[in-house]
């Protein structure tokens, strides 16, 4: 099983590599991908930089273009393919039809990768993109229980990737309008959800607000940790009760079915958090590298080593972590 | 200019049998084109099957509505695709795809496709992609403006028809999560169909006592009514050939039948005092329209001069 983890800057791209990831997935620093953050992300430069590098210890490198482009931007996204391609770079991740199509048949030889963003949840999805638009791979939404990525992954012939870690977006992903019902930004146009320029901490009197556009998402009261705004992990009012309507701000692990998805078939666990730190990114590597090799060695007796869940709870938000989806509690 | 048609979209609540056959009744003799049927939302919502959607479908047909088939919007089990192969087979109606699932197996069928709002086409080359799979008409996604929605229409130069929601509320997320369900504290397998007892959703508000969204199992739903229908005009001069409504319930259909009335009469529109049922209390967004977010609301420049 391959480890995917992410790369927001080269700095993070080597502590990936240095950590054991077998690949790193990046993006160009403009709206072609869905971390458009300040500061994030590389420019065509470094890009060919970090390619050589990772290329020279003989691992992969992925570039995400899985944002869905606007009528205006296309030259962006068709730069992007074309700069993947240019740099030899082992995938590009896509999720706009428009953007398969284009790579398709201008660079047949770049493997595509279907992003999560393309919402891809059952196997006639999967047929469909490999059908007319020749994906390799495709990474599924945080949405499908272990059970039924199991079942996907013996109906296909499409390679599955899967998310391992990171933050938990628990909508289907690619088909959430939230952020920009509020915010006017959304992953999909413009690559951020809950995006920084309309977030607002507010101190009241001792407690804590948190603002998207002015639209109160939580409140903390002293002593209370406070989390980013991301506005399905607010508390609001429903039924006159307060409280995570959608979501608790928890993180996602799946360590505990790492066995299950290596015995599924899954070809690469991939960690979220291009936004992270190099340290983060890091540390986040070495424990998935430790807990692959582990599961690999002896599938039958795997046993996560407490070390792990306590670096990976640390370094989580809201310090939870859960096994989402793939457990279904909630079920 | 060719006239301007008006869609009833598929009823995104959970109702029972008899509310939804007294709406459709309605729906017949209401100033509607074409009407899409089905359950979009939760595949556990079974007041009428399949086999009762198609005789529907196929009255309302006889009525003079085209009628279209519409798929969830969010396939996980192999079940959930059961409804689509069976339209597929029949293939007596054209089908609305929500999730591509439903368009591989229509465009394997050689059925005919509307491409719903979630597959998230955003420009010219996704859409003229997708024309090879027999798509007719597409529904863009509910976050694209005006200047956008404008320059892909006139990219893909009418060989596809599009199709805008003017009223109603957006739908804007999908779970595999039953929000309804975590609202009352059951899991998804044993949710009691709780939604019944929400025919409009449960409105969900800050802190601050401001509608934010409205939970509709595993859908969220904008909680204000997006409303274009001052804007028709402009809205006709941007290239889109079908206003879609999404009902609330069976008095939207008044709103609807004013409305046609006053389009079919080339006039601007300016409501007029008809029953509005759980609509009276709206509060609309347009925002989308404008290019901004989604919730805000923009008085109609030409009426404030």
């Amino acid at each position: 099983m391959e480890l995917v983890c992410p790369a927001g800057n080269p700095i993070a791209a080597k502590k990936a590599i240095e950590n054991g990831a077998d690949a790193i997935y990046v993006g160009v620093n403009n709206k072609t991908n869905a971390r458009y953050f300040n500061g994030l992300n590389f420019s065509e430069a470094s890009l060919a930089e970090t390619a050589k590098w990772v290329r020279d210890r003989h691992k992969k490198i992925f570039l995400a273009v899985n944002t869905f482009p606007q009528p205006d931007g296309w030259s962006h996204w068709q730069r992007a393919v074309d700069l993947a391609a240019d740099l030899a770079f082992d995938a590009i991740i896509v999720a706009d039809q428009g953007v398969l199509a284009y790579a398709a048949e201008r660079h047949p030889n770049l493997n595509r990768h279907l992003s999560v963003q393309a919402s891809a949840t059952n196997h006639e999805a999967l047929d469909f993109y490999q059908r007319y638009y020749g994906i390799k791979r495709a990474v599924l939404p945080r949405v499908l229980a272990m059970h039924q990525v199991a079942k996907l992954a013996s109906r296909t012939s499409v390679e599955l990737e899967v998310f391992g870690f990171g933050s938990l977006c628990i909508m289907a992903e690619g088909r959430c309008y939230l952020s920009s019902y509020l915010t006017g930004d959304s992953p999909n146009n413009c690559g951020a959800c809950s995006p920084a320029h309309a977030v607002r901490w507010v101190d009241k009197a001792g407690s804590l607000e948190t603002r998207l556009n002015k639209v109160l998402i939580d409140r903390f009261e002293p002593g209370e940790s406070a989390g980013y705004p991301t506005l399905c992990k607010g508390r609001f009012r429903a039924n006159d009760q307060v409280f995570h309507v959608l979501e608790e701000p928890t993180s996602l692990n799946a360590m505990d079915v790492l066995p299950e998805l290596m015995a599924a078939n899954i070809v690469a666990l991939k960690i979220e958090g291009r936004q992270r730190s190099p340290a983060y990114v890091g540390k986040v590597a070495a424990v998935w590298r430790a807990a692959i090799d582990s599961a690999a060695r002896n599938p039958q007796d795997f046993q996560p080593l407490p070390i792990w869940y306590e670096t990976l709870a640390s370094l989580s938000e809201g310090a939870q972590t859960t096994l989402g989806a793939y457990a279904r509690p909630w079920q | 200019m060719p006239s301007i048609k008006i869609s009833l979209g598929a009823i995104q609540y959970f109702w029972d049998r008899n509310t939804l056959y007294e709406f459709y009744e309605a729906a017949a003799e209401s100033g509607a084109d074409i009407i899409y049927l089905g359950e979009t939302v939760c595949g556990k919502r079974r007041s009428l099957s399949t086999t009762d959607w198609i005789e529907l479908g196929r009255k309302l047909r006889e009525a003079g509505k085209e009628v279209v088939l519409s798929s969830l919007c969010l396939i996980e089990a192999e079940s959930e695709l059961n409804p689509i192969f069976r339209h597929c087979k029949e293939n007596d109606f054209t089908i609305e795809a929500n999730d591509v699932a439903a368009l591989n197996v229509a465009s394997r069928s050689g059925v005919k496709c509307v491409a719903g709002t979630a597959l998230n086409i955003y420009n010219s080359y996704s859409l003229s992609s997708m024309l090879r799979m027999g798509v007719l008409r597409w529904v863009p996604p509910v976050e694209i403006g005006r200047e956008a929605l404008g320059k892909i229409i006139g990219q893909i130069k009418g060989e596809v028809e599009t199709e805008l929601l003017v009223y109603g509320r957006a739908p804007l997320a999908y779970s595999a999560r039953c929000y309804t369900a975590r609202l009352h504290d059951l899991a998804k397998d044993q949710c009691g169909l709780k939604c019944l007892d929400y025919p409009q959703g449960v409105p969900v508000y800050s802190q601050e006592d401001e509608a934010l969204f409205q939970i509709n199992g595993i859908q969220t739903q904008a909680s204000r009514m997006t409303n274009l229908l001052p804007l028709w005009k402009e809205i006709q001069a941007t290239g889109v050939n079908v206003l879609r409504f999404l009902p609330n319930d069976i008095h939207s259909l008044n709103v609807l039948n004013d409305f046609a009335a006053q389009v079919r009469s080339g006039s601007d529109y300016v409501p007029s005092n008809v029953g509005l049922g759980v609509d009276a209390n709206a509060e609309f967004c347009n925002g989308y329209w404008y290019e901004q977010e989604g919730m805000v609301y923009t008085a109609d420049s030409t009426k404030e001069m």
